[in-house]
């Protein structure tokens, strides 16, 4: 049912479903219990970070909103129009104002600020998404030219299962939610 | 590697290996050698099986392990050799992640997985890096890692096998035989251990044995690639077996012909 939802060609990240479809997935589906407890590490990591932070790839505000909620200073970015429009509505749900001064659209490997950030988060394994060694050594650069002096990135990663993940379900079509 | 944990394997390491007639990576070397020249220095050189060879061919060599036992087999083997190999081989006791001869070498090789017993990316980046250092201008740094089967690295923990099988060499016709175990793999740091365990036969009856540990490290392409480029070093040259045919899925190695990077 999903697959009809989802645009024949092109990316996703232009895909309005794919947005809503993603955010009900980290919040309330079967990405849940994960999306739990990287909210439980990023908040945990970030207690003694009283400066401005930068969440890359925020997408639909699964981390940014509930931190920005807890007082930290967050701003963010995501490639995809539709997922930051998302965003935006649960922030004016939530009463957050200013959230348009936090938020811009950005790609992983091309984002720029002329502020630094105390700390950098790359929740969801988000940099996963990037496929080449350029772009992931590019990716860092641009984290290093965000972040001041002793500035942190904190990122996290899945280990794969290769026998699993990778090589078992190949050409084997199963629902994200069953991941 | 240190510690000299390869005593029991000296012992039984070139007879284990003359019967296993696969090992085609020794005409690789020598070809290289031949086309690039010497001086050589080996990495990893162990009993000889690749040091010998190449000096018999003219090639001045140096071959450096820190394994004393392996040396000590080596040393036995070089005395028996004519006196103008034995005057082309140096043979050097080092650790060849920080032990330094000068950077004289027209060719640095590591064959036949030496750099699967570096198990931290520490020492993976100072074995490349002291590699690198040891090279002539224009000179090249070959070596080989296994292209891992995940399949077959993931399973079978705990699980003893039957590797090989020689003749014991003792005037009997009795036969060594090798069997491996794997214990446990780090899916973290990429390495699996286990054991070699050498069963003295009579037929099918066990009159001794012995226990010889072994962990593995494998490398995915693109860490290596990450660690040519923390080393200062670029790829010139890439196959995936032997008889270079090129890297792809179901390819059994990864050898790499590096040069230090202008």
């Amino acid at each position: 049912m999903f697959r009809q939802l989802l645009p024949e060609t092109g990316s996703n990240y232009d895909s309005h479903w794919w947005a809503l479809i993603y955010d009900r997935w980290n919040e309330t589906g079967g990405r849940s219990e994960q999306h739990e407890r990287e909210l439980h590490f990023y908040r945990e990591h970030l207690q003694d970070t009283c400066g401005a932070m930068l969440e890359a790839a925020c997408g639909t505000g699964s981390i940014m909103l509930p931190l920005l909620l807890n007082g930290f200073d967050i701003f963010g970015f995501d490639a995809s129009l539709p997922m930051l429009e998302v965003l935006r509505r649960k922030a004016a749900g939530l009463g957050l104002s200013d959230i348009d001064s936090r938020i811009t659209q950005q790609d992983l490997v091309d984002f720029s600020y002329d502020h630094p950030f105390e700390a950098v988060l790359i929740p969801a394994s988000s940099i996963m998404m990037l496929s080449t060694q350029q772009d992931q050594i590019t990716c860092l650069r641009r984290v290093h030219d965000c972040l001041q002096p002793g500035g942190r990135l904190l990122l996290n990663f899945y280990i794969p299962s290769y026998t699993e993940d990778l090589l078992l379900l190949l050409n084997k079509p199963r629902l994200p939610c069953d991941a | 590697m240190i510690d000299d944990s390869y005593s029991s394997g000296a012992k039984h390491y070139d007879a284990a290996y003359s019967v296993k007639d696969d090992l085609v990576d020794r005409d690789f070397y020598l070809d290289l050698a031949n086309e690039y020249g010497g001086p050589v220095l080996e990495f990893g050189c162990g009993t000889g099986r690749i040091t010998l060879p190449l000096a018999r061919q003219g090639i001045d060599v140096t071959g450096m392990d820190a394994s004393h036992s392996m040396l000590k087999v080596l040393r036995a083997k070089l005395a028996k050799e004519s006196e103008s190999v034995s005057r082309r081989t140096r043979v050097i006791e080092g650790d060849f992640r920080t032990h330094y001869l000068g950077g004289q070498f027209s060719l640095v090789v590591i064959p036949f997985r030496p750099m699967q017993h570096m198990y931290t990316t520490e020492d993976q980046l100072a074995a490349l890096q002291n590699a690198g250092r040891h090279l002539a201008d224009g000179g090249i740094l070959a070596f080989d890692v296994f292209n891992p089967n995940f399949d077959k690295i993931l399973t079978g923990v705990g699980e003893e096998y039957l590797d090989l099988e020689w003749p014991a060499q003792d005037g009997t016709d009795r036969t060594v035989r090798r069997y491996f175990v794997k214990d446990e793999i780090d899916l973290i740091n990429l390495n699996f251990s286990g054991r070699f365990i050498f069963r003295l036969c009579e037929g099918d009856k066990v009159l001794s044995e012995e226990v010889q540990p072994l962990k593995m490290s494998f490398y995915t392409y693109p860490h290596l690639k990450l660690l040519f480029c923390a080393a200062g070093l670029e790829s010139v040259g890439e196959f995936g077996s032997f008889d270079r045919q090129p890297i792809g899925p179901e390819a059994p190695e990864m050898i790499f012909l590096l040069k230090r990077r202008q």
